[in-house]
């Protein structure tokens, strides 16, 4: 009976909400629904959540992983996979505090300093990957040990103060729009998410992502050069991290050579958004929401007093719950 | 017009920016909070209260006693429900949830103040400045502040001096902040006055000890000074002794943690060494300190009579029982009393919103927890 329903509506004419629920823009919507509850229950649970300027601490705490999440998101979109973002991040601080200070090339030298590590970091993944045919797992895991021993030597494991007023702007300051105090962080995110939209979205560039992660042979066959795409795509990844390192180490006021990790937040974050490790398949709109889900989910369990403890076990759940739900809407 | 738009974000930026720093722009003759070094014992220490309309320290010179007479039981006690934003170094570690985190629940609860517990997930960097956020929005009377690396507390600082909350920062010094805590510079030497006073009671040659410290340079230079405080006072009481002799073992967190981490770090070290006698060793707390001596006496070399000792830090429960039970070389912890944090911190937080002045720098006691004196501290 089910199965005799299920096809009528899969075969069924206008709108197919077994259709769209398979869908990207379903995921997107299904996400959003999700949000709204949880931000529902937490005005409920907390008289402090629902408050514009808990809004802002959400949105500069999700910041980070969020500009990381937008470039990453594309390679993934495209099959493949990054784990040296946090490295990137270290390493990207620290060269910008060590520009700063020890030569005259300012904001913009550490700026660009920055992303060139990120890009050649990127470059070599990129390399290795599509010309050599290297796990990207067992590739970026080993550059991430490389770049992370380098940025303890290059730093001599100490962390670089940073006091140039404008870099440090780049992640204390605030954009005041009407009665709206924004912090920077969270606009230079959503800066990356809308560039990076538009690039997904109205590029011959995003086509071709999306065409590498879904067939990749068939892109070789059609004239596409792969190899290149990807190369460019690991090149991105690692330019957003390094923004994001850069933007980190602004909000900090130094470059700190070590930190917890945060390449799984980012994974976690992407495919929580939608996107499948198998590629092919994602939105940033999902990548945002995801990002914000996880950020308003520990900021209101945080504020309801929940235990850090239960909170790691809460991010858990979301994210085995949101690839459940995905493998289960395939079936549909 | 995208170049223009660009150029109004970077002056808005800036704009931000000088507002920030025309705030931490105090004068440090006034507010010696901003420029203090707990650790320096020549440090002067003052009386200072906080002034809420400037959201500062202010020395407070009515007062003549010693800041060091200012004591918890003449504190004052809550007048309303006050809010203290407590931000935990961590909920995961021995040290603060046995110890800090539970005395600081227990005196809040005592004192009738309403303690919001915050983690700042160390080693994180970014949640310490995530939480201050939070207190701020919270609308905390006062702040304690729990945050290790000091490279950022000036940037932790900028958001409670904007919103005019007072400080007082736990074990790592913040500028703007009253410091409570340990001296991590005085636990090194008082670990290595006690090493030395074992090597000489066992008679050993002391121009032949090998000093390790285990270090971690992940944790910043404050709790470094754990161990160049120990080097320190190993150097200026045996002048003698070799610069050779002194060796740095790395000991940062691995993906295994920090025992499994110091047992690697040391059996290394023992393999490389192999004929090394008179072992004095310490690092920056009792969970590395207990790795040291576990692949000590893994290796053989574990007799605290011939092959070495280790000091801890912290005085953490594991490092207590080893102590306690005398089979490993781990013979000492330099205790500051972590499990009474809470009975001076929060009177000192309630004498703050008060009005009353309050040393600029309060340390707590420090004591070598041996064998010989371990029941009297902590008895089982």
């Amino acid at each position: 009976m089910t199965q005799s329903v299920t096809q009528t509506d899969r075969n069924a004419g206008g709108f197919n909400l077994f259709r769209f629920a398979r869908s990207q823009e379903g995921v997107v919507v299904f996400l959003l629904v999700a949000l709204m509850i949880i931000v529902a229950v937490f005005s409920t649970a907390s008289p402090y959540f629902f408050d514009v300027r808990n809004g802002m601490n959400i949105g500069r705490a999700i910041s980070i992983i969020g500009i990381a999440s937008a470039f990453t998101t594309l390679l993934m979109i495209a099959g493949g996979l990054d784990l040296s973002i946090g490295a990137v991040m270290n390493a990207a601080g620290v060269v910008a505090a060590i520009v700063l200070s020890e030569t005259s090339l300012g904001i913009g030298g550490a700026i660009a300093a920055a992303v060139a590590v990120g890009a050649l970091v990127g470059w070599v993944n990129g390399m290795f990957i599509a010309k050599l045919g290297i796990n990207p797992l067992i590739m970026t895991i080993a550059m991430q040990f490389i770049v992370r021993g380098l940025t303890l030597g290059l730093a001599a494991s100490a962390s670089k103060v940073i006091v140039d007023p404008m870099f440090l702007a780049i992640g204390q300051s605030y954009f005041h729009i009407g009665p709206l105090s924004i912090p920077a962080p969270l606009l230079w995110m959503l800066l990356a998410m809308l560039v990076l939209w538009f690039v997904l979205r109205f590029t011959l560039f995003g086509k071709y992502v999306y065409a590498v992660g879904g067939k990749a042979s068939a892109c070789r066959r059609a004239g596409i050069n792969v190899n290149v795409i990807t190369i460019q795509l690991y090149m991105l990844s690692g330019i957003g991290a390094a923004l994001a390192g850069v933007v980190l180490a602004a909000i900090q006021g130094a470059g700190i050579p070590y930190g917890a990790g945060s390449e799984l937040s980012v994974i976690s974050a992407v495919i929580l958004g939608g996107v499948s490790l198998a590629g092919g398949v994602g939105l940033i709109e999902g990548t945002l929401i995801a990002v914000l889900l996880v950020g308003v989910l520990k900021n209101g369990m945080t504020l309801m007093g929940i235990s850090s403890v239960f909170q790691m076990v809460a991010e858990g759940l979301v994210l085995v719950g949101a690839v459940t739900l995905d493998r289960l809407k395939r079936r549909l | 017009m995208h170049k223009l738009g660009l150029t109004a974000a970077l002056a808005v930026s800036l704009l931000g920016a000088s507002a920030i720093n025309g705030a931490m722009a105090q004068d440090a003759a006034a507010n010696p909070t901003l420029t203090q070094d707990p650790g320096n014992p020549n440090q002067a220490r003052h009386w200072v209260t906080y002034d809420a309309a400037a959201g500062a320290y202010r020395v407070d010179s009515s007062v003549t006693a010693d800041p060091a007479s200012w004591s918890a039981a003449n504190a004052a006690k809550a007048a309303g429900r006050k809010l203290i934003c407590f931000t935990a170094e961590s909920e995961e570690f021995d040290w603060d949830v046995v110890l800090v985190n539970p005395s600081m629940r227990r005196a809040a609860e005592a004192a009738g103040v309403e303690l919001l517990l915050l983690n700042n997930q160390y080693p994180s960097t970014t949640k310490p400045i995530e939480n201050a956020d939070i207190c701020v929005q919270r609308g905390a009377d006062l702040v304690v502040s729990f945050n290790v690396f000091s490279e950022i507390a000036p940037a932790i600082m900028t958001k409670y001096n904007d919103a005019k909350i007072p400080v007082i920062a736990m074990d790592v010094a913040h500028p703007g902040s009253v410091f409570y805590g340990a001296d991590n510079c005085k636990t090194g030497a008082l670990a290595a006055q006690f090493a030395l006073q074992w090597a000489k009671d066992k008679n050993w040659p002391l121009d032949q000890l090998q000093v390790v410290a285990g270090v971690d340079p992940a944790v910043g230079g404050a709790p470094n000074c754990r161990n160049t405080g120990f080097v320190d006072a190993i150097k200026v009481a045996v002048p003698q002794l070799p610069a050779s002799n002194y060796y740095d073992v790395d000991m940062r967190t691995g993906e295994l943690g920090p025992v499994a981490g110091a047992i690697a770090a040391t059996t290394d070290w023992l393999t490389a060494h192999p004929d090394a006698k008179y072992i004095i060793a310490t690092s920056i707390n009792d969970d590395r300190a207990y790795g040291i001596a576990q692949a000590m006496k893994q290796a053989g070399r574990g007799d605290a009579a011939v092959d070495g000792i280790v000091i801890g830090k912290n005085a953490e429960k594991a490092a207590l029982d080893a102590v306690r039970a005398g089979d490993t070389p781990l013979v000492g912890t330099v205790s500051f009393f972590g499990n009474k944090y809470g009975d001076d911190v929060i009177p000192l937080a309630l004498d703050i919103l008060a009005g009353k002045p309050v040393p600029t720098i309060t340390s707590v006691s420090h004591e070598v927890i041996s064998k010989a004196n371990i029941d009297k501290y902590y008895p089982q």
